[in-house]
């Protein structure tokens, strides 16, 4: 938060920045004479350096459970989500308390934030894809053709011959039956003309 | 590059990280630093394409057209060691931000502590590392094994190239420390190279529930 501050001459206060190291936002100049005075034991750095032991205490204890987890859980499905659970965070932990993203300016987040999402949007689409490689594989191996796989064009093929065959045996026998229709009129015009 | 205009008047503001401190930049923040804010995420980026590369191939570690062991490399991984590694570069993130709050404060001789032990904290990790490839050698899982080795010696080995030049910086840092050329003014260089140093601890944290613990 660098903004410009206001002159600590004229309100007798020097405006701060929120950060791990001040307690307060607002320092008297008698205030910071007696900071000044007492380098010993800067209270406000002993406070920012209690907030990070604490939060390396944490990350400790976030990497063990991570350790622990697969003894900790008997249903394997909510594992994976879970460890992706701790990882994140513990990169929230690291990059706002350590990298100072959540006292620093915001410019910093969106740097940080637009590349992340990049980033998640790369292993996504890549994830995606991993999804359906079973499918590419298959694919690849001649399982699965254009029509659905293998076995069931097959079926549909042998289907479609038996069907096809169902036809022309149809078709034959209608032709017999045309043909002798045929004859029969041909010969009964004959007998016509010869009674004529 | 980034011309101060005001300096805090108390050491509170001056301890800040130099957070008190206004820039002459359109952003406000030290060019420097937004610099550095800048490279990490294009880092980011690299790191981002070596972790798909090898969610895609662990399970694959033959690629169509390419010969090799059908092993994967994950079978070998010594999940208890690695963990060890991992809480070791977490512990060295926490020596560096201690570093940073000794150097805000004017501590030089805790800066010159914390700097020594956050490189230290390192060198375990790549000495770690190296026993850790050394070992999957020994297992047969060379770098042109299968393409699922390939991809995972370059995903962890980029980021022990990282964590050397880290090492490298801090080293830097203790030595100018030592000729007196890190004054308090001064405090943002360190908090740079935190920035860079902290960077490769999350890249760690991503990579090693990424690659290690999810199967």
């Amino acid at each position: 938060m660098s903004t410009p501050s206001p002159d600590p001459a004229a309100s007798g206060t020097e405006t701060l920045p929120s950060s791990p190291f001040s307690e307060h936002d607002t320092l008297t100049a008698a205030e910071a004479a007696t900071l000044e005075a007492d380098p010993g034991l800067n209270r406000m750095v002993h406070h920012a350096d209690m907030i990070y032991i604490k939060v390396g205490a944490v990350l400790a204890v976030l990497t063990a459970i991570e350790i622990a987890l697969p003894e900790l859980l008997d249903n394997g499905k909510i594992y994976g989500p879970l460890l992706i659970a701790l990882m994140l965070i513990k990169f929230v932990l690291v990059a706002g308390f350590f990298m100072h993203l959540i006292y620093d300016d915001k410019m910093n987040t969106v740097v940080l934030g637009a590349t992340m999402f990049c980033v998640a949007l790369f292993i996504g689409l890549s994830l995606v894809d991993l999804g359906s490689r079973s499918v590419v594989d298959r694919v690849q191996h001649g399982e699965i053709v254009a029509g659905g796989t293998k076995q069931i064009v097959l079926n549909a093929a042998e289907a479609a011959h038996a069907q096809e065959g169902n036809h022309e045996d149809a078709g034959a026998h209608e032709g017999d039956a045309e043909g002798e229709a045929a004859a029969e009129g041909e010969h009964a015009t004959e007998e016509d003309a010869g009674a004529h | 590059m980034s011309d101060t205009l005001t300096a805090p008047a108390s050491p509170a503001a001056e301890s800040d990280h130099g957070h008190g401190v206004v820039h002459d930049t359109n952003t406000g923040i030290s060019n420097e630093k937004l610099g550095m804010w800048v490279f990490l995420g294009s880092d980011c980026m690299l790191f981002g394409g070596l972790i798909s590369t090898y969610l895609l191939y662990k399970n694959r570690p033959l690629a169509p057209g390419v010969t090799g062991s059908t092993e994967r490399i994950s079978e070998v991984f010594d999940i208890a060691f690695t963990s060890a590694s991992s809480f070791v570069l977490l512990m060295s993130s926490l020596a560096m931000v201690l570093a940073v709050t000794s150097i805000a404060r004017g501590d030089h001789h805790r800066l010159r502590l914390w700097l020594g032990t956050t490189a230290f904290l390192g060198a375990i990790f790549i000495g770690g590392q190296v026993y850790e490839f050394t070992e999957f050698v020994r297992e047969g899982f060379g770098y042109t094994t299968n393409v699922s080795a390939s991809a995972f010696f370059t995903l962890t080995g980029f980021h022990g190239v990282h964590v050397t030049f880290g090492i490298l910086m801090l080293l830097t840092l203790m030595v100018l420390s030592f000729k007196g050329r890190i004054p308090q003014s001064k405090s943002e260089a360190v908090e740079i190279v935190g920035l860079y140093w902290h960077f490769v601890d999350v890249v760690w944290i991503l990579i090693f529930t990424v690659v290690y613990l999810i199967p």
